[in-house]
């Protein structure tokens, strides 16, 4: 399968999905997932924050050191790791969007959404690595920053209408709390690196 | 108008120069060479001029306008 029909499976899923989180949320409501799951859970809460204050001190210090070495000649930015950062974002966002529906009340108060979106956090540390070590502010090659400009324009008419359904939601008292952010934040993230992904390879 | 381009035929009149090596060589990636072979992608001027340098050609010997069908009816109606 080409990886341009991947993509497009992907976000058909990706809206099967949403479309099952809807009817879901709408048949059972908030309630009966609070019901099932208890409302916190400390030790993950702790895990996730030792993992995540972790991963973003070492991103940090590498960040900061390796620029100075002379691994950082071997640093370049490749269609390589222009696609791993597209499909970091894309599972990302996807296993963010399927832990927000399945744990609504754990996605937040145990930090899990920061610990799902690290890999892509971990990512950005990357390519921010490499624009210091070569010093300019380019995200790739001439293509790469073209598609990732459609992408995000792209992103934003999609999202849009999303936020309307959130909005809807809340509204009608389906969606409740701070739920509006996990939703937002990975449905962009995942629409973007698969929007990026897919202009990338068929544009 | 439509930018077409020469580049595939220079890749092998340059001893069959693979789309990787030429990318590498101009600093950009196979996808994005791919891209304006199959004039998907219009390259900047910056990149057409590394292009045609890395040939020893003009840029105008890679790359040539075609005029659209449409377009074409579309001025003979006016």
């Amino acid at each position: 399968m080409k990886t341009g029909q991947k993509v497009r499976w992907a976000i058909w899923f990706f809206f099967i999905l949403l479309f099952a989180g809807i009817v879901v949320l709408n048949t059972s409501g908030p309630d009966a997932v609070q019901s099932v799951v208890p409302e916190t859970n400390t030790i993950l809460e702790i895990f996730n924050k030792i993992f995540v204050g972790s991963l973003l001190l070492l991103s940090f210090l590498l960040f900061l050191i390796v620029p100075k070495t002379g691994f950082s000649k071997k640093m370049r930015p490749t269609e390589r790791s222009y696609n791993l950062y597209c499909i970091v974002g894309m599972i990302c966002g996807f296993c963010g969007l399927i832990a927000t529906l399945l744990w609504p009340h754990w996605i937040i108060k145990t930090h899990l959404m920061w610990a799902i979106v690290m890999p892509w956090v971990l990512m950005n540390f990357y390519y921010a690595t490499i624009q210091v070590v070569q010093k300019s502010n380019e995200f790739g090659d001439e293509k790469q920053e073209l598609n990732m400009s459609s992408a995000a324009a792209l992103t934003m008419g999609f999202t849009i209408p999303v936020m309307v359904v959130i909005f809807l939601f809340y509204e009608n008292n389906i969606l409740q709390g701070s739920l509006w952010f996990p939703y937002y934040f990975f449905t962009t993230i995942f629409v973007f690196s698969a929007m990026t992904l897919h202009l990338f390879k068929n544009e | 108008m439509k930018l077409k381009n020469n580049l595939r035929r220079c890749r092998f009149d340059h001893s069959e120069i693979s789309q990787e090596d030429l990318a590498r060589a101009v600093g950009v990636t196979r996808q994005t060479i791919l891209s304006i072979e199959k004039g998907r992608f219009v390259p900047s001027t910056l990149l057409a001029l590394k292009l045609a340098q890395f040939f020893g050609k003009s840029v105008e010997e890679i790359f040539y306008i075609v005029e659209d069908d449409n377009e074409e009816d579309n001025r003979k109606k006016y």
